[in-house]
C-alpha cells in the first residue's frame, strides 16, 4: 500500500514539476534532479514507517519487506550519488566560468591599457609640433640650456608613460598591475627590467616571486610614515644564462628593535625562499645604508634547449 | 692593460658622444675604432678582435643583431652593449649574449654603470696563481681555473685543458686565490665564473661547451659558499 502511495506521490510532483516548469517557472530544472531531491525525504519516511509498522504485522511476507528496504536504500544511495555527481560538474561549470571571467576581465584592462598608452601617443604626437616650435624658438634666441633641459624633459616623458617591460605578456601584465597598485598608494615602483621571454622558467614561479617581493616591499614602505619619498626599485636582470631579481625599498632602522618578533619572516618570504631553492637559485637578503635589499639568482634558466 | 672597444653607430654625433663618455670614464683605459658602416665592421673582424663591443641596434640596411651574431661567431665572452631607442627589441638579443642594454639618449651614468660592469666581468689585473711541481715552475691566469680540488697533501688545478698539481696546505690555497674562488667543500675550491647550476648537494661547472662536471658542497660550507656565489655573480649582472 505504502509504496503505491509513494509511486503517486512521485509522479504527483513530476506532473507538478512540469507543469510549473511550462507556466511559471522558466528555469531550466532538471526533472530528474528534482525527482531525486523528493524521494530521498519520502523514501526515508515510508522506510522508517514500514519499520514501525512492521511490529503490527501487516505484510504477510517479512522477508518482503527486507527487499524492499533493501532496494529502496539502494535506490537512495543511487540517488545521492547522482546528486554528488551533478553538484561536482555544477562547481566545475562554476569555477570555470568564474577563471574565464578573470581571464577575460584582464584582457579587458590590458586593452584599456593599450587605448590609454595610444591616447598618450597621439597627445605626444600633437605636442610633437608645438615643442619643435618652442625649441625652434629656444635655439634662435641661442638659449642653448634652456633647449638642452626642454628636450631632456620631454624624453622624460616619453619614459615615463612606458609600458613595456618584458615580451612575456603575462609578466609585462603583471608588473604593470604592480606599477599602478603602488602608484595609487603613493609609491614609486621603478621596474629595470632585461629579461628574455623564453625561460626555463614558468611564468607563474616568476610572479608567485615577484608578487610576493613586491608586496613585501610595498607593505614596508608603506609604515615608513614619516619618509616623504616612498620608492622601491626592482631590477629584473638577465645575463649567460643567469636571472638576477632584486629589490629594495627605504627601511626605518628602528623597525630592527620595534618589529624585532617578526625577523622571522611571514609566509610569503619562506614561499619565495622554498620555491628558489626548489629551482636552483640563491637567495640573500641585508641591509645597505638605509635601504634593505632582497637579492635572488635563479642559475641556467635560459639557454638553448632540445 | 689596455680594452680595445669597437664602437659602431651609423650617426655619428653618438658616436662620437660614445667616445668622450669613455674617454671621461677613464682616458687611458680605451682604444676605441669607430665604425659608421657596420659592414665594415663585420669585414675588419675577420683579422681582428676586440674586447668590447658597443653596437647601434637600428641601421638603415641591417640590424644591430646581425653585427652580433658575426661578432659571436668566433668569439663568445666579449662583452656586447646594445644601445637602442626600443626596448621591444630585447628579445633577440638574448641568442647572443648581450652584456648590457642602453635606452638612447645615452648618458653618463647608464653607460658609466655599464662600464663599471665590464671591467669586473673582464678581470682587468689578469692576476695569475703561481705554483711549482717537481721543480717546475708554472703560472696559470685565474680565469682559466675551474676548481682546485684538495687530495691529502696534494691540491689538483682544473682547467678547460689540462689538470695540474702541486702540494698546497687549504690555508695557503685560499689566501692565494682571488674572490672569484668559492670554497664548497673542505677539498674543493670553485671559480664562480664557470658556475652552470647550484642543486642542493652539488655544484655544476662548465668545464666547456659541452662537458661539465659536478662538485660536492658539504653541509658545513653550503650557506656561506651559496651566498658568496650569489653576490659575486649579482656582481657581473647589477
Amino acid at each position: 500500500m505504502a509504496f503505491i502511495l509513494i509511486l503517486i506521490l512521485m509522479v504527483v510532483v513530476i506532473l507538478i514539476i512540469t507543469l510549473l516548469q511550462k507556466f511559471k517557472l522558466k528555469l531550466p530544472i532538471h526533472v530528474f534532479f528534482v525527482m531525486v531531491i523528493f524521494s530521498i525525504p519520502l523514501i526515508s519516511v515510508f522506510l522508517l514507517s514500514t519499520a514501525v509498522v512492521s511490529e503490527i504485522q501487516v505484510v504477510n511476507n517479512p522477508n518482503f519487506i527486507f527487499i524492499w528496504i533493501a532496494a529502496f536504500i539502494i535506490y537512495m544511495n543511487l540517488c545521492i550519488l547522482y546528486l554528488y555527481i551533478t553538484l561536482g560538474n555544477y562547481y566545475k561549470q562554476l569555477e570555470k566560468t568564474t577563471t574565464q571571467k578573470k581571464v577575460l576581465e584582464a584582457e579587458l584592462k590590458y586593452f584599456q591599457q593599450l587605448k590609454d598608452s595610444q591616447s598618450k601617443l597621439y597627445s605626444i604626437k600633437h605636442d610633437l609640433k608645438n615643442q619643435y616650435v618652442v625649441l625652434l624658438g629656444m635655439l634662435s634666441q641661442h638659449d642653448i640650456t634652456g633647449a638642452k633641459s626642454y628636450l631632456q624633459d620631454s624624453i622624460q616623458k616619453i619614459e615615463d608613460s612606458d609600458y613595456f617591460f618584458t615580451n612575456n605578456f603575462v609578466l609585462n601584465y603583471f608588473l604593470n598591475e604592480k606599477v599602478s597598485t603602488a602608484k595609487s598608494n603613493g609609491v614609486t615602483l621603478s621596474v629595470q627590467s632585461f629579461l628574455s621571454e623564453k625561460l626555463h622558467l614558468d611564468t607563474d614561479i616568476l610572479a608567485v616571486i615577484l608578487g610576493n617581493l613586491i608586496d613585501n616591499s610595498l607593505e614596508a614602505v608603506l609604515r615608513l610614515s614619516h619618509f616623504k619619498e616612498k620608492e622601491i626599485s626592482l631590477l629584473i636582470k638577465q645575463f649567460d644564462h643567469n636571472l638576477l631579481i632584486e629589490i629594495s625599498n627605504l627601511f626605518d632602522r628602528e623597525e630592527l628593535h620595534t618589529r624585532k618578533h617578526r625577523q622571522t619572516e611571514g609566509i610569503g618570504i619562506k614561499n619565495v625562499k622554498r620555491i628558489v631553492e626548489e629551482h636552483g637559485g640563491i637567495y640573500n637578503q641585508w641591509f645597505e645604508d638605509n635601504r634593505y635589499v632582497v637579492s635572488i639568482l635563479l642559475l641556467d634558466v635560459y639557454g638553448e634547449e632540445e | 692593460m689596455v680594452i680595445k672597444v669597437a664602437i659602431c653607430d651609423d650617426v655619428p654625433i653618438i658616436a662620437k658622444e660614445i667616445e668622450e663618455l669613455l674617454l671621461k670614464y677613464d682616458s687611458s683605459l680605451f682604444e676605441m675604432d669607430i665604425f659608421h658602416n657596420p659592414l665594415r665592421l663585420i669585414e675588419f673582424l675577420e683579422e681582428n678582435t676586440y674586447d668590447m663591443f658597443i653596437l647601434d641596434m637600428e641601421f638603415p640596411n641591417l640590424s644591430g643583431l646581425e653585427i652580433a651574431e658575426a661578432i659571436r661567431g668566433n668569439n663568445y665572452t666579449s662583452p656586447i652593449i646594445f644601445i637602442t631607442n626600443f626596448k621591444e627589441y630585447m628579445e633577440k638579443s638574448f641568442k647572443v649574449n648581450t652584456f648590457d642594454y642602453i635606452l638612447k639618449p645615452v648618458t653618463k651614468s647608464k653607460l658609466h654603470a655599464a662600464l663599471n660592469r665590464v671591467i669586473k666581468y673582464l678581470d682587468l689585473n689578469e692576476s695569475k696563481f703561481t705554483f711549482t711541481f717537481n721543480k717546475v715552475f708554472y703560472s696559470l691566469p685565474f680565469s682559466d681555473i675551474i676548481y682546485f680540488e684538495k687530495n691529502k697533501r696534494k691540491v689538483f688545478i682544473h682547467t678547460p685543458s689540462d689538470t695540474y698539481e702541486t702540494i698546497l696546505h687549504t690555508k695557503a690555497l685560499l689566501s692565494k686565490v682571488n674572490d672569484n674562488f668559492v670554497q664548497v667543500h673542505t677539498s674543493f675550491v670553485v671559480n664562480v665564473r664557470y658556475i652552470k647550476q647550484v642543486r642542493n648537494n652539488t655544484v655544476t661547472m662548465k668545464v666547456n661547451d659541452k662537458q661539465t662536471v659536478d662538485i660536492p658542497i658539504s653541509r658545513k660550507f653550503k650557506d656561506h659558499a651559496k651566498k658568496q656565489i650569489l653576490m659575486k655573480l649579482r656582481d657581473f649582472i647589477y
